[in-house]
């Protein structure tokens, strides 16, 4: 017999089960994925074109932070239909949930920081270089992001999303400081986010699966608190 | 083993037989790193089933060890279940003394 009760281990195991269902997996790959899509339409139909006036891909351009936005409620939702049904409701502790609240923030400081930045880039006002060096910043910070999650919430899955984020954003670094942005480049940065994005997006596919399967779903919650009231 | 048996034995014969069984320590474990946890998140956390949880849990109440929060969330009750001061206690002791026990036998 093990006499060594790891409490610490316990604590771990119990506060990472609430992230074994693959949501956030399958928004982060769905978040490259979605990325590398829509540099593609803005590659084919420039968000300002030269006739004037906002192009449908700079419309979607600007949309995107919409769907962000309601990725990250979906997640949300998808936790309180999938995930809490199955494996029930904890508090943990208040160290636990400060992390929590801080991803949070950066959660939203990113939604609020997009919808300038992004007016930036499609407005046509300034300069090609400016625009993708404010480009550049915003992956930059999802890259911060998304190693802020898996350092916050102990998800070491969330470091090697960070890494092939950044690791797909490198071309784009590269052409900004050769200064020299190639349709071709372009493409292949777009190709890259979107085959960059997939493992993230399998792995939450397969952890999902997994999850529903281990964890079944319990109908009647009601049932059980009464099963406790009435066996206690 | 001896009821009455001294020196290294008696850390065995003073542990609480109450936290010793498995199913029950598991429990008291996990309520000890949350603040608090419902009836389910025990059961996927603790691999039990429903009825062997339900009288395990009340054997922990009866002892004083956990206490049970019921509240309603709108019209849906919801049964929150929190480790007490005393059930806090029983764990770490349990945890000493088995460790001091174990560590005292020979190789």
């Amino acid at each position: 017999m093990n006499t060594d009760i790891d409490l610490k281990q316990i604590e771990k195991k119990a506060w990472t089960t609430y992230f074994q269902d693959g949501l956030w997996d399958i928004f982060i790959g769905l978040f490259m994925m979605g990325g590398g899509l829509l540099l593609l339409i803005n590659i084919l139909c420039p968000p300002c074109p030269p006739s004037g006036g906002v192009s449908v891909s700079g419309l979607l351009y600007l949309g995107s932070n919409l769907i962000f936005g309601l990725g990250v409620l979906c997640v949300i939702a998808c936790k309180r239909c999938i995930t809490t049904p199955r494996i029930g409701r904890a508090k943990f502790s208040s160290a636990r949930l400060r992390k929590q609240k801080f991803i949070v923030i950066v959660i939203a400081v990113l939604f609020f920081l997009y919808s300038p930045a992004l007016l930036i880039i499609i407005s046509g006002f300034l300069n090609s270089t400016i625009v993708f060096e404010v480009s550049l910043g915003m992956y930059v910070l999802q890259i911060i992001a998304i190693f802020a999650m898996g350092y916050f919430l102990d998800v070491w899955r969330f470091y090697l999303y960070g890494l092939l984020l950044a690791i797909a954003q490198l071309p784009f670094a590269v052409n900004i400081y050769t200064n020299n942005f190639p349709d071709a480049a372009r493409v292949a940065h777009s190709a890259l986010l979107m085959v960059l994005g997939s493992p993230a997006l399998i792995i939450g596919l397969v952890l999902l699966r997994r999850f529903i399967r281990k964890y079944p779903k319990i109908i009647d919650r009601q049932a059980l608190d009464r099963g406790v009231n009435d066996n206690v | 083993m001896s009821e009455t048996g001294d020196g290294d034995t008696k850390s065995f014969v003073n542990i609480d037989r109450l936290v010793h069984e498995p199913a029950r320590l598991t429990i008291l474990a996990h309520l000890y790193v949350v603040e608090s946890a419902d009836f389910l998140f025990l059961m996927s956390q603790t691999d039990l089933t429903w009825g062997n949880l339900s009288s395990h849990l009340s054997k922990l109440e009866a002892a004083g060890y956990i206490e049970i929060e019921k509240k309603f969330k709108g019209k849906k009750p919801n049964t929150m279940l929190k480790i007490t001061d005393k059930g806090r206690s029983a764990l770490l002791d349990y945890r000493e003394k088995m460790k001091r026990a174990l560590d005292q036998l020979p190789e």
